[in-house]
């Protein structure tokens, strides 16, 4: 065992257990713009973890680069999906938790004095 | 000691899919079916890596690539489709 292959190890179980994260938040969450929350941010970084270290175990430039590759692609796209969906939710008024502190992007009734309806 | 770590995370990949799985037959709306599966997409390129990385095999790597670009284009599908339906 080289110390590559228990670096890989050590980052295929930490982004298991992010993915692991994601998954309980996704239960226990009590709506859907906490779900999201939790559905992006663990399995982003979870996901590059685990690329990373298929990254570190497979030979050869060309698969290293894809799974590269695929790594800036769910950071970048991750975030985006996940904020076209939110805006999507929201204009359907998808309801919000009772704990809900502050909505910026609310448009009636308006939470906070001084903001402009979007 | 590679070996069991790997096969752990395997597995708890595996749970992390099914728990998923079972959010995604409860909840009854789309914007939250929606959000799971994403996380299953996401959670199938992890499986895909951790393959990658038991079997040094590279055919993994495509695989990965494909499926987090088509994740994305499928999740910005439903979002518009959630926006044209507003009113």
């Amino acid at each position: 065992m080289t110390p590559i292959d228990a670096l890989a190890a050590a980052l295929a179980l930490a982004g298991a257990g992010l993915a692991l994260t994601a998954t309980l938040g996704l239960h226990r969450l009590p709506d859907l713009y906490a779900r999201m929350h939790a559905a992006t941010k663990p399995t982003t970084l979870g996901l590059a973890l685990l690329l990373g270290a298929a990254a570190l175990r497979v030979e050869g430039p060309a698969d290293r680069t894809k799974l590269l590759l695929a790594i800036a692609l769910q950071l970048v796209t991750a975030p985006t999906a996940a904020h076209l969906l939110s805006r999507a939710a929201h204009r359907r008024r998808e309801p919000q938790s009772p704990r809900t502190v502050l909505d910026e992007i609310a448009t009636d009734p308006p939470t906070s004095k001084g903001m402009e309806p979007t | 000691m590679t070996t069991v770590l790997t096969i752990s995370a395997a597995i708890m990949v595996a749970a992390a899919a099914l728990a998923t799985a079972a959010a995604l037959r409860r909840d009854r709306n789309l914007p939250d079916r929606a959000i799971a599966l994403d996380v299953l997409v996401s959670l199938i390129i992890g499986g895909l890596a951790i393959g990658a990385a038991a079997s040094s095999d590279g055919r993994f790597a495509d695989l990965a690539l494909i499926l987090c670009v088509l994740g994305f284009i499928a999740t910005a599908t439903v979002a518009r489709y959630l926006g044209d339906h507003q009113q």
